[in-house]
């Protein structure tokens, strides 16, 4: 799990720092030695809400659980970019939509996710019904 | 119900060709299916009876009476018909001797035997569980579920080849 985390981590670095320079890149007066420092920081967020995906690996979680654990770190992460390296003005509407577009994230997540293993869980069921109707249905 | 005591009789007979095994009963129960599957594993040398401990000694389980084997405080432990057991043998060893057919490992901590199983249920918050014919319950990590399904599949297919035999 932590070599994954820490793959996924390095993944999340590479895109916030990506991200980072799109910001860096629409702000007014770039230049690449000023705007270093918050591209690279800006792989920080992405490295943390990236690698904590292994969250969701963790077996004895629900999903609600996992959900809304990666919901709060990937929050945290959105609140590093904003307090820390300025992506969004901190509770102006930009930031409230980037919440609300967060949030409808993870409430599609955990939708798609427990629809998904509900299903799995029926199957199984029926599965197992139609094991025992055969068990019993055994030639004498 | 017809549970652990079995009549044993053996008739022998020098016109018999290869042994026959019958069995006479009132009803035919998981006991009873798991007898046949007893037979049926030993004459076909599959069998293998798993060794477990209860207050230091030694005792020979059957595979059909083991519900689930589960990993508590770095101790394997053997959930049995007849009561608790620890193992010596780590839950890797386990699962490789044990009975394809019957037991499926549901998380890293756990296998269990699908006999036992009555059904899987599916909580509100997400969480997947595995409940016994006794009522008890015990809980199946996401990632396991393609494996037991693919084990009920192939279990009903050899169950279904057994029948048009």
């Amino acid at each position: 799990m932590y070599k994954k985390a820490i793959l996924l981590g390095l993944l999340g670095y590479i895109a916030g720092c990506i991200i980072g320079l799109c910001f860096a890149l629409s702000s007014e007066g770039f230049g690449l030695t000023s705007s270093l420092p918050q591209i690279l920081l800006g792989g920080i967020p992405g490295a943390i809400a990236m690698g904590s995906v292994v969250i969701y690996d963790v077996e004895e979680w629900s999903i609600l659980r996992a959900t809304v654990t990666h919901f709060l770190v990937a929050m945290g992460a959105i609140l590093f970019g904003c307090f820390v390296l300025g992506w969004f003005k901190p509770w102006s509407t930009s930031f409230w939509i980037m919440l609300a577009i967060e949030f409808a994230a993870y409430l599609l997540i955990w939708l798609i996710m427990y629809r998904c293993f509900r299903a799995k869980v029926r199957k199984l069921n029926e599965l197992l019904k139609e094991n025992r109707e055969k068990e019993n249905s055994r030639p004498d | 119900m017809i549970s652990g005591k079995v009549k044993i009789r053996i008739d022998i007979n020098p016109s018999c060709r290869e042994p026959e095994v019958i069995i006479r009963t009132s009803e035919n129960t998981s006991f009873i299916d798991n007898l046949i599957i007893t037979i049926e594993r030993y004459a076909e040398g599959e069998y293998s009876p798993v060794a477990a401990y209860k207050k230091g000694t030694l005792v020979l389980l059957d595979q059909w009476e083991i519900w689930r084997i589960y990993t508590e405080s770095r101790k394997v432990m053997i959930r049995a018909e007849s009561g608790e057991y620890e193992s010596r043998q780590p839950l890797r060893d386990l699962e490789e001797m044990l009975d394809q057919d019957c037991f499926v490992r549901i998380s890293r901590f756990e296998i269990v035997n699908l006999r036992r199983v009555s059904a899987f249920d599916f909580s509100q918050s997400g969480t997947i569980r595995v409940i016994f014919e006794d009522g008890s319950e015990t809980w199946v990590a996401r990632r396991y579920v393609q494996a037991i399904q693919q084990t009920l599949k192939k279990t009903e297919a050899k169950k279904e080849g057994e029948r048009n035999v």
